[in-house]
């Protein structure tokens, strides 16, 4: 179980090491914060929120991370350049964690990467996301911010398949080690309940073939299905937000972009839960978990 | 003779490769390649009509679309030495300033899948580049996608640009996250479609040649 071909590569993401063996090194967990209808936003286009909320769940996040071991990061969502630089600077004041720059379009990640060169935080983010349709401006723009850390999201139409998915990853490789892209994670691309299923196929795959570090935005399982609240009933949904993520670490994913940072008093509990069973796997084989794993904390 | 039936079976789960060979077969035979196209369109119907009932999922449509595309590259020049056109043109487009291209993408396969011809415009569409691409290809049906609630006003946009642009004619469809059927009320355009299956639907009532 969970044991792979190739050697793994861990990467130091602004202070947080990803990527390895399952069971040594526990699953990053990402939380999403400023997503759009998110009830702390004031004004999402001008990057205005409530401050006292944004840092509860900031906080919330980092004491569970803390609890249970799990490392965490946050996806920092804007909707308008203005509101990336903004919630960027908030962020970066907030909190220590590292920072996706998940703009909904590239005029809004490029600012994201503006604000970054400028404030000298290039160390403390990650690209979000590279995808096979990159165009050469936006790689261009990555390395001219100096920014070393990217997401490659495998979103791949040609070949919509887990096997496409392992595909994408090496067409886009060569053009992220152009761009000074030099630590990556690869997220494989969950669109709905199905495409779940080829994301962890992928995952495995990616570790398997690549060794690189693999998780996946899993939280779009459950906002895609439809019959979950209509069908399922009102409290479905926070126990099927734990066992998406806790199944996604189970498949030895490395980190997982669980959606709306709310859900982190249901996530962390979860994938600690599951880190720490493979943990025994890992030190039947002869590896140690490392310091401050869930294994030691949970308990 | 070929059996029609096992080629609707093919693309209806995605089966490629035993599309094309089906396909293949069915042309060496000397089936009516409308017929052949006729398999087709019903398995990409049929997976739409599932969608829509919840008995299908993203993974399917692509796969069952990249089985009907491969089978119609193979099939195409039998269609054209047989007179057989599509049923209606179409251009598609992301409007500007979105990159989502899902639902587009969506769309622009169903659309396919039932014998449209669509010129896919891509993400970040100006409004001009689509009166442009209007002007130039002639469509029946044109289709405008947002996912955004930041990009939605495009959407007016380009109905504002196609309509003054001297191509009314043209029916447009509107889709994307943020979008409802009020919306596509408010701003002109001729029809609303909530998912990529309703939207051969409303093509379909829209272009009543194209049913």
């Amino acid at each position: 179980l969970l044991q792979f071909r190739t050697q793994q590569q861990t990467f130091d993401m602004g202070g947080v090491r990803i990527g390895g063996k399952p069971g040594v090194r526990p699953a990053v967990l990402i939380g999403t914060i400023f997503y759009h209808g998110q009830k702390i936003l004031i004004d999402e286009n001008r990057g205005e929120f409530r401050q006292d909320e944004a840092e509860r769940l900031i906080r919330e996040q980092e004491e569970y991370a803390e609890k249970t071991g799990n490392p965490c990061m946050f996806d920092v969502v804007g909707a308008t350049p203005e509101a990336m630089r903004r919630n960027l600077e908030y962020m970066v004041r907030t909190t220590k964690a590292p920072l996706l720059i998940d703009g909904t379009t590239t005029d809004v990640r490029l600012a994201g990467l503006e604000y970054v060169a400028q404030a000298g935080v290039q160390n403390r983010v990650i690209y979000n996301s590279i995808q096979p349709e990159v165009a050469d401006e936006e790689l261009a723009a990555i390395h001219k911010a100096g920014v070393e850390s990217a997401l490659i999201l495998t979103y791949y139409m040609q070949d919509f398949t887990g096997t496409g998915r392992v595909h994408c990853v090496k067409e886009l490789l060569p053009r992220c080690q152009q761009a000074g892209v030099k630590k990556l994670m690869v997220d494989t691309c969950v669109l709905d309940l199905a495409s779940y299923g080829q994301a962890l196929s992928a995952m495995f795959d990616i570790k398997d073939e690549l060794g690189l570090p693999v998780g996946g935005g899993v939280h779009n399982a459950l906002a895609m299905w439809r019959g979950l609240k209509t069908k399922m009933g009102p409290h479905a949904k926070d126990p099927c937000m734990a066992a998406v993520v806790a199944a996604t670490v189970a498949v030895g994913a490395d980190f997982v972009l669980y959606g709306p940072v709310e859900d982190a008093k249901f996530v962390f509990p979860a994938a600690a839960m599951v880190d720490t069973a493979l943990s025994q796997l890992a030190m039947e084989r002869g590896d140690s978990p490392d310091d401050g794993h869930p294994r030691y904390r949970v308990g | 003779m070929p059996d029609l039936d096992k080629l609707f079976q093919a693309i209806r789960t995605g089966k490629n490769k035993d599309a094309v060979a089906l396909t293949k077969e069915a042309i060496d035979a000397k089936v009516p390649p409308g017929d052949v196209l006729g398999a087709m369109v019903r398995a990409m119907d049929d997976v739409g009509q599932r969608f829509q009932r919840n008995e299908a999922f993203v993974p399917e449509m692509l796969i069952a679309a990249r089985a009907m595309k491969e089978s119609m590259a193979l099939l195409e020049p039998s269609l054209v030495a047989a007179g057989i056109k599509p049923l209606a043109k179409a251009v598609i487009g992301t409007v500007q300033g979105d990159l989502h291209d899902i639902g587009k993408n969506l769309v622009a396969m169903m659309w396919k899948g039932a014998n449209f011809d669509v010129v896919d415009l891509g993400t970040n569409v100006t409004p001009q580049k689509f009166v442009d691409a209007a002007k130039q290809h002639q469509p029946q049906l044109v289709g405008l996608s947002a996912l955004l609630t930041t990009t939605m006003p495009a959407i007016k946009t380009t109905v504002d640009a196609l309509r003054s642009a001297g191509v009314s004619a043209v029916k447009i469809v509107i889709g994307g996250a943020p979008v409802t059927q009020a919306y596509a009320d408010e701003v002109g355009a001729d029809g609303y479609a909530p998912d990529a299956a309703s939207a051969v639907e409303v093509a379909r009532k829209l272009l009543p040649k194209a049913a």
